[in-house]
C-alpha cells in the first residue's frame, strides 16, 4: 500500500496551521472535559518517546511496511471551565484537523467527535464559539472502545494497587472478556462487557466523583477537586468516622471477620459529638469522605461482579486519576467482599476512556480507516507510554498533560 | 459490679454502632430488693464474659401442670401448681433513649365449672386444647416503651406489675433474627409494603418464610440471611446507613435531631444539588439505558460546579438529596446482596427506619428500581420491640419460640390512639385510673391527639445505635407511625380446618382501604354509638359508675376510630371485622360485660314462648315444603339484629312476634342470592333418588331471640331428624345481642321441654344438665339419637376470622360435612367469598343498603341463600 496513503490527513494539508494536528475528540462530562488528540510531530520531550522504544527493542526497520510516528495527546479542563477549553482548542487549532479537510474546503464547518452529555449540552457553544458542530458518539460505546483500545494496544495498562504496590497485569487479549467496566465520573456506571462493542449497563450509582468533589467542597471550601484529594492524604478519618473499635472498645470484633480499624458507619462520629462543621478539620473531613466514596463503589462493583461471575472489574473514570488513596480503598473493599477472589484493576488512562473511544469512533465513519485500524492492532510494541505522568491537573496546560507515541503502520 | 439505679442504663452503654448487634452481651438483670422500685442491677462485664450465657435465667416449674378450666376467656390457662403465683416473664432493650421492654402476664383467674365444655371436651376428645404435647401458657405479650430518660417511671411500672417477681431477663440482640422469624410468623398483619405513602400488609406464608434477607439500618447497616430459626448470618453490610445521613447532616444544616433533619427533608428539592441525568444532557433522557431524565446522576454533583457555598443551599434541599444518596444506596446494595442469595424478600429495620414514612418510601423505591419490581422492601410493625422481643424469647421454657399465627390475638388498649402505641405513660392499673385518664384526654383536647413527644428512636437490631436525647421534646408530625398492641396468646385458638385454601383465605369481604368504604362504616359505627352507651349502661344498672365508664367507653372507641380514619394501617391491616372486635373489647376494657344482657333475655323468652306453635305447624307440612319454610324463617327471624341501624329502628315499632311473622310473610323467592333449589337437592334429592343425610353439620348461629330461637334452633331440628349430627357454633364472649356459648345450653334445654327431638339429642350431646347426671354412667351409645352440641367459636365479634377458632371447634369440624354461617357478620361482612372442603350454605337477610347494594347488587332486606357444595 501507498505509504501516503495512510498519511495523517491534518498533515498533508498545507492550509493548516501548525500542519501536525490530526484528530480531535472530546468527552464533556458533568465534571470534566477530556480532549484527545493526536499531533505526528515530537515535542521537546521527543526523548521519551524514543527512549521507550529503545528500551523495548522495537526497531522500524524490520517491519515490512511504512510506519506513520505520532502522538496522542490527554488533556482536561474543568466543565465549569469551559472557555478555558475552547480557547485551548483555538489557541492549538484542534478543531481545524480532521478527516473532513479531505474532502471539503477548511472553511467549511468541522466536525468533531464528542461524547458525555455535554456534548449535547454544550453543542451550540462548540458551534458558536468554534464553528464546529459536535458529532456525538455514544457515551457507553465510547467507554467499552477506550478501554478495549487500551487493553489491547497499550503495554501495561492494566494495573492492580494493593497497599502502596503497583502491580501491571499482562492480559491476554483471548481472555479478557468478559469483565465489569466501572466508570467513576461523577456518577459511576458499570458495564458488564462481553467483547468489542459487546456491553451492557449492568448497573451503576450515583454515589460518585461528583459527590465526593460535591460534598467535598460544602464540607471543607476546596476550590478544586484535586485539592480535596491532597487534603485527604493528610487526613484521619477515625475523627468522625464511628469504627469497630470505637464500639467495642478497640477490640475486633472478630466473630464477623471485622477488625477494629473497620468502618462501622461514616460520619457516624459526627452524631455524638457536640462539635459543629467547622471543628472539625477539613482534612479529616476529605478523608472520611473519600473512604466512604471508594468502599461504596468497591462494594456495589464486586456485588455486580459477583451477580455475572466476572473475575476482572477495571476502574476507570477521573475519580480514580492515579490517586493511590482511592485506588488502595477501592482494591481493599473489592477485595474485602470478595475474600481475596476478585481483583480491582486500574488503567493509566482512566479518566480518557471515553474520549479514546470518541476518538477511535472516526473509524466507523470509513475515514482514515487504516491509521485507526493499525492502532486497534494487537502490537503492544509499538506503542508506550510517554512516561509515567498520567494525572495531571485541569489547567490545560499542554506540557503537563499526558500523551503516548504511537507507531503507525500501513500495510 | 453493680451500678446505681440512676445509671444503669448509660452506664451499659454509650454510642453503639452496626455491629454491636451481633454480639451477644449477654447481661443478666435481676431486680431484686422491693424499696421503693429501687433495684440493684448485676451486669456480667463485658470483656470477659462476652459469650457466655448466664444459666441463672428463671425457669417456670411445669411438674403437675395441668389445664384448668376457664370458660369465660377463650384460652384455659394451665396451673402450674408447682410455680409461684405471680409469674412473669420480662425482657428489657435498654438503650440510649429508650426502654423496650416486653412482658408476659398470665391471664387472671375466671374458674367457673362449666359442665357443657367439659363435656364437648370430652366428647371431641381434646386434652389440652391444644395439639402439642407440652403446656404453655395461655396469656398476653406486652410491648410497652420508655424514655430512657425517664426509668424511674419504667421501674414503677415494673414494680406496680409486679414483674420483677417472674424471670427478668435483657440480653443485647445475639438472637434478633430468631425473633424476627417469631414476629414474622406469629403476628398477622405483622409484615407490610410501603410505596409512595400507601402502606399494604402481606401475609407472609410460613412455608416460604425463609430465607429473607434482614437489613438493619442503624447507624451503619448489617445484612443479613436468614435460613430458618436460629440459623443466620451476616453476609453483608455497609458504612453507609443512618449515622452517615444524621452526621453529614449535622455537619450539613445544623440540625438538632435525626427527626429534625427528616422532617427538613420533606420540604427539599434535591435538584438544587444532586446532578441528574437530564442535567448532564441538557434535560434529555439517555432512553438508551432506561435513565429518565430525573434520574439522580449525580448525588450532590451539582455542588461542584456552582460558585455557591454551604450557606447559599437550603437545608431542606441537603437532607433530601443526602436522603436519598444514602436510602437509595442501601435498597441497592441489599438488593444486590437479595439477588446473590435468590432472596426474594427484604427486610428493613432499625431506627433510621422505624415508623418514618420517608425513609420506608425512598428504601422500597430504590429497591423496586433496581429489581425491576421484582423484590419487595418490607417492613415491620413491632421493628422497634426486636431486640426486646430477642431477649424475651431467649427463655427457654415458655415454650413461645414455636407461637403460631393463629395463637395470636391483636389487642388495642384504650391509650393507643393517644400515644400512637409509641411511649408509655405511667402504668394504669386498675379501671379507675383508665377512666380518670381518658377524661384527662378529651379535657387536653386536640392537643393530646396530636402524638405525643418523642425522643429519637434508639437502639434495635442489629444495627443498634445510641443516640443522643434531644434537648426538649420534638414533635412527630409524622403519624404513618404504627401501633403496637398487646399480643394476646391464646394457646386453644386454631386454624378451621375446613377452610378449603388457607393461603387465599381473607376473611373480610369489603376492603376498607377504599377510603370511601372507609368513612362510611366509621360513620355507621359512630352513629350507633350512643345506642350501644344506653345499652351498656342500662346493662349495668345505669349507674353514676356506669355513666362514667360509658362516657370513657365511648371516648376511647372514638379516639380508636379517629386514629384509623388518620392512618388505617395503624392497627395493622383494617377489615371491618377488626373494627366491630375492637368495639367488643373497648367495651370489655370498661368492664361492660354484656350490653345487651337483659335485652337478650328478654327475646330469648318472647321467642321461646311460640317456638312450639311454629315447631307445631313445621311438623304438619310436607318434608319439601317444611325445608323451604324453614329457610324462609332463619332468613326472616335474622332481621332481629341490634347491630343494623334498620332493625333497631322496626324494634320500636312492634313486638318481636309481629316483626317475625311480617318479615316471613315478606319472604318472596326468587331470594336476591338464590341457591335453594341446589341446595334442596342434596338435601332431599330428586325423584326416587334419596342422598343419605349429613354426618355432622356446624351451624354458626347469629342473634340471641327470635334468630337463634325460631330460626337456626328449628332448622338443626330438621337436620336432627335427619340423623345429623349437629353442632352449634357460637360466641365465646359476648358481641351485640349475638347468643354466646355459655348461653345456648339453656336456651336449647328450655325448646327441649317441647320437642323430643331437641331433648333426645340434647341429652346426647350432654346439653341437658340434669339428663347427663341422671345418664352419669350411662353411655352415649344407649341414647336413639344423634346429638345436638353447643362448642364455642372461640371470639368475641360478630364477624368470625377462621383463621383464629377455638381448638373445641377446630375438633368438631373434623368429621363435619356441612357448614352453615348465619347472619351478616359471618356470612357477609365476613366469610362471604370463603370456600370450604365441605358443603356451606349462607344464610342471612341483608340490612344495609350500602352493602347491598355492594355486594349483592340488591336492596335492603334482600335476602342471601348461597349454597357452595364440597370442592
Amino acid at each position: 500500500m501507498d505509504p501516503k496513503e495512510v498519511e495523517i490527513p491534518g498533515n498533508s494539508d498545507p492550509n493548516q496551521p501548525g500542519g501536525r494536528i490530526s484528530h480531535l475528540a472530546l468527552d464533556i462530562g458533568g465534571s470534566l472535559i477530556k480532549l484527545v488528540y493526536f499531533s505526528t510531530n515530537y515535542d521537546a520531550d521527543d526523548e521519551v518517546g524514543r527512549s521507550g522504544k529503545k528500551s523495548l527493542g522495537v526497531p522500524n526497520g524490520n517491519r515490512d511496511y511504512p510506519v506513520l510516528k505520532g502522538r496522542l495527546h490527554f488533556v482536561k479542563f474543568e466543565t465549569s471551565k469551559i472557555n478555558d477549553c475552547l480557547d485551548f482548542i483555538q489557541t492549538k487549532q484542534l478543531h481545524l484537523g480532521g478527516y473532513q479537510n479531505l474532502e471539503a474546503p477548511p472553511t467549511d464547518k468541522s466536525i468533531i467527535k464528542a461524547t458525555g452529555g455535554g456534548a449535547y449540552k454544550y453543542a451550540d457553544l462548540f458551534k458558536e464559539k468554534l464553528g464546529i458542530s459536535l458529532d456525538k458518539e455514544d457515551e457507553m460505546d465510547c467507554l467499552v472502545g477506550g478501554i478495549n483500545f487500551l487493553l489491547k494496544a497499550v503495554h501495561q495498562e492494566a494495573f492492580t494497587y494493593m497497599e502502596g504496590q503497583k502491580e501491571f497485569v499482562q492480559i491476554d487479549h483471548n481472555d479478557l472478556y468478559p469483565y465489569l467496566l466501572v466508570n467513576i465520573g461523577s456518577g459511576v456506571s458499570m458495564l458488564k462487557v462481553d467483547g468489542d462493542g459487546k456491553f451492557e449497563r449492568v448497573s451503576g450509582t450515583s454515589v460518585g466523583g461528583g459527590t465526593f468533589w460535591g460534598l467535598g467542597r460544602l464540607l471543607t471550601n476546596c476550590k478544586s477537586f484535586d485539592e480535596l484529594l491532597k487534603l485527604s492524604h493528610q487526613g484521619n478519618n477515625r475523627v468522625i468516622d464511628m469504627l469497630v473499635g470505637d464500639i467495642f472498645g478497640g477490640m475486633d470484633y472478630s466473630k464477623i471477620g471485622l477488625s477494629s480499624t473497620t468502618i462501622a458507619s461514616s460520619f457516624g462520629k459526627a452524631i455524638s459529638d457536640n462539635k459543629e462543621l467547622e471543628d472539625y478539620r477539613p482534612e479529616d473531613l476529605a478523608r472520611s469522605l473519600l473512604r466512604m466514596i471508594s468502599n461504596n463503589i468497591g462494594q456495589i462493583s464486586y456485588l455486580n461482579a459477583l451477580r455475572f461471575g466476572l473475575k476482572r472489574i477495571f476502574f476507570g473514570g477521573f475519580f480514580i486519576r492515579g490517586h493511590t488513596y482511592t485506588m488502595d480503598t477501592i482494591s481493599v473493599a473489592v477485595h474485602f467482599w470478595s475474600k481475596g477472589e476478585a481483583k480491582a484493576m486500574f488503567l493509566r488512562h482512566e479518566g480518557f476512556l471515553g474520549a479514546l473511544g470518541a476518538f477511535r469512533s472516526y473509524e466507523k465513519h470509513g475515514l482514515d480507516d487504516t491509521m485507526v485500524h493499525r492502532l486497534m492492532r494487537p502490537f503492544p510494541t509499538t506503542a508506550c507510554l510517554a512516561g509515567d505522568k498520567i494525572c495531571s491537573p485541569p489547567n490545560g496546560e499542554l506540557n503537563e498533560n499526558d500523551s503516548i507515541e504511537f507507531s503507525v503502520y500501513a500495510s | 459490679m453493680a451500678t446505681q439505679t440512676e445509671d444503669p442504663v448509660l452506664g451499659i452503654d454509650g454510642i453503639k454502632g452496626e455491629e454491636e448487634n451481633n454480639k451477644p452481651i449477654d447481661k443478666v438483670v435481676g431486680l431484686v430488693g422491693e424499696e421503693g422500685g429501687q433495684g440493684e442491677r448485676d451486669m456480667a462485664p463485658s470483656a470477659g464474659n462476652l459469650m457466655h450465657r448466664s444459666g441463672s435465667r428463671p425457669q417456670l416449674d411445669l411438674s403437675k401442670a395441668a389445664i384448668q378450666g376457664n370458660f369465660e376467656e377463650t384460652n384455659p390457662t394451665i396451673l402450674l401448681p408447682n410455680q409461684s403465683d405471680d409469674i412473669f416473664h420480662l425482657a428489657l432493650d435498654i438503650g440510649g433513649s429508650l426502654i423496650k421492654l416486653v412482658y408476659f402476664s398470665r391471664h387472671e383467674d375466671q374458674a367457673i365449672n362449666d359442665k357443657r365444655k367439659k363435656t364437648v371436651k370430652e366428647r371431641l376428645g381434646i386434652s389440652n386444647g391444644n395439639r402439642r404435647s407440652y403446656p404453655i401458657l395461655g396469656g398476653r405479650l406486652h410491648f410497652v416503651k420508655f424514655e430512657t430518660s425517664k426509668i424511674n417511671d419504667c421501674l414503677d411500672f415494673i414494680y406496680s406489675k409486679q414483674l420483677h417477681h417472674g424471670g427478668m431477663d435483657s440480653l443485647w440482640h445475639s438472637e434478633l433474627p430468631a425473633n424476627d422469624n417469631a414476629v414474622i410468623k406469629a403476628i398477622r398483619h405483622e409484615a407490610f409494603t410501603h410505596m409512595e405513602g400507601q402502606k399494604e400488609f402481606v401475609q407472609i406464608d410460613h412455608n416460604e418464610l425463609f430465607p429473607y434477607l434482614l437489613v438493619n439500618i442503624g447507624s451503619g447497616v448489617s445484612m443479613i440471611k436468614v435460613d430458618g430459626d436460629g440459623k443466620f448470618q451476616r453476609v453483608s453490610g455497609t458504612n453507609v446507613g443512618g449515622g452517615t445521613y444524621w452526621g453529614l447532616g449535622k455537619l450539613l444544616t445544623k440540625c438538632k435531631s435525626f427527626d429534625e433533619l427528616l422532617e427538613l427533608s420533606q420540604r427539599g428539592d434535591n435538584s438544587a444539588i444532586d446532578m441528574l441525568v437530564g442535567d448532564i444532557y441538557g434535560g434529555m433522557d439517555y432512553s438508551k439505558i432506561g435513565l429518565s431524565a430525573s434520574t439522580i446522576a449525580s448525588s450532590f454533583g451539582k455542588a461542584i460546579s456552582e460558585n455557591k457555598e454551604l450557606e447559599d443551599y437550603r437545608p431542606e434541599d441537603i437532607s433530601l438529596s443526602l436522603l436519598r444518596m444514602i436510602s437509595y444506596n442501601i435498597g441497592q446494595i441489599s438488593y444486590l446482596n437479595a439477588l446473590r442469595f435468590g432472596i426474594k424478600r427484604i427486610f428493613f429495620g432499625g431506627f433510621f427506619i422505624r415508623g418514618h414514612a420517608y425513609t420506608m418510601d425512598t428504601i422500597s423505591f430504590a429497591v423496586h428500581f433496581w429489581s425491576k419490581g421484582e423484590m419487595q422492601a418490607m417492613f415491620l410493625r413491632h421493628e422497634g420491640f426486636l431486640g426486646a422481643l430477642g431477649a424475651f424469647m431467649s427463655y427457654e421454657t415458655h415454650g413461645l419460640d414455636v407461637l403460631m399465627a393463629h395463637q395470636l390475638v391483636e389487642r388495642f388498649p384504650m391509650g393507643a390512639p393517644y400515644t400512637g402505641g409509641k411511649i408509655h405513660g405511667p402504668p394504669l392499673g386498675d379501671l379507675n385510673e383508665k377512666i380518670s385518664w381518658m377524661e384527662k384526654f378529651v379535657q387536653k383536647g386536640t392537643e393530646i391527639t396530636a402524638p405525643v413527644p418523642m425522643a429519637p428512636p434508639g437502639t434495635t437490631g442489629l444495627g443498634g445505635f445510641e443516640v443522643p436525647l434531644s434537648k426538649g421534646g420534638i414533635l412527630r408530625s409524622d403519624a404513618s407511625a404504627l401501633n403496637v398492641g398487646v399480643l394476646h396468646l391464646v394457646p386453644s385458638l386454631e386454624v378451621f380446618p375446613l377452610l378449603a385454601d388457607l393461603k387465599m383465605y381473607e376473611p373480610n369481604t369489603i376492603d376498607l382501604s377504599d377510603h370511601s368504604e372507609l368513612e362510611y362504616w366509621f360513620t355507621v359505627l359512630s352513629e350507633h354509638l350512643p345506642d350501644l352507651v344506653d345499652k351498656a349502661v342500662a346493662s349495668e344498672g345505669g349507674t353514676d359508675d356506669a355513666k362514667r365508664r360509658g362516657d370513657a367507653f365511648a371516648r376511647a372507641f372514638s379516639a380508636h376510630l379517629g386514629r384509623l380514619l388518620e392512618e388505617p394501617a395503624a392497627y395493622g391491616k383494617l377489615g371491618l371485622a377488626n373494627l366491630l372486635e375492637l368495639r367488643e373489647e373497648c367495651l370489655r376494657e370498661f368492664q361492660f360485660v354484656d350490653a345487651y344482657r337483659s335485652i337478650k333475655q328478654r327475646e330469648n323468652e318472647a321467642s321461646l314462648a311460640v317456638l312450639p306453635d311454629l315447631l307445631m305447624e313445621l311438623d304438619s307440612m310436607s318434608e319439601e315444603i317444611r325445608l323451604l319454610t324453614l329457610i324462609e324463617g332463619v332468613l326472616a327471624a335474622n332481621i332481629f339484629d341490634w347491630g343494623a341501624r334498620a332493625c333497631v329502628d322496626l324494634y320500636h315499632k312492634g313486638t318481636i312476634i309481629e316483626i317475625y311473622r311480617m318479615s316471613r310473610n315478606k319472604m318472596q323467592r326468587p331470594w336476591r342470592v338464590d341457591d335453594f333449589d341446589v341446595f334442596k337437592e342434596r338435601m332431599l334429592g330428586s325423584g326416587d333418588k334419596k342422598p343419605a343425610p349429613h354426618r355432622k353439620a356446624l351451624l354458626f348461629v347469629d342473634n340471641a331471640g327470635a334468630d337463634v330461637v325460631l330460626g337456626m334452633l328449628p332448622l338443626a331440628r330438621e337436620l336432627l331428624r335427619r340423623g345429623t349430627e349437629v353442632v352449634l357454633v357460637a360466641n365465646s364472649l359476648p358481641a351485640l345481642n349475638d347468643v354466646t356459648a355459655m348461653e345456648l345450653p339453656d336456651i336449647v334445654a328450655e325448646a327441649a321441654k317441647h320437642c323430643d327431638i331437641l331433648r333426645r339429642a340434647a341429652e346426647a350431646g350432654g346439653l341437658l344438665v340434669d339428663a347427663m347426671i341422671n345418664n352419669l354412667d350411662g353411655s352415649k351409645e344407649n341414647s336413639c339419637s344423634v346429638p345436638l352440641m353447643v362448642v364455642e367459636n372461640g371470639c368475641g365479634s360478630p364477624c368470625i376470622d377462621l383463621r383464629q377458632v377455638s381448638s373445641e371447634l377446630a375438633a368438631a369440624a373434623k368429621d363435619a360435612d356441612l357448614i352453615i354461617l348465619e347472619g351478616m357478620g359471618r356470612a357477609l361482612h365476613t366469610n362471604f367469598n370463603a370456600r370450604f372442603k365441605c358443603d356451606a350454605l349462607k344464610l342471612a337477610m341483608v340490612k344495609n343498603q350500602r352493602l347491598a347494594e355492594k355486594l349483592i347488587y340488591g336492596n335492603i332486606y334482600d335476602c342471601v341463600c348461597r349454597y357452595e357444595p364440597a370442592r
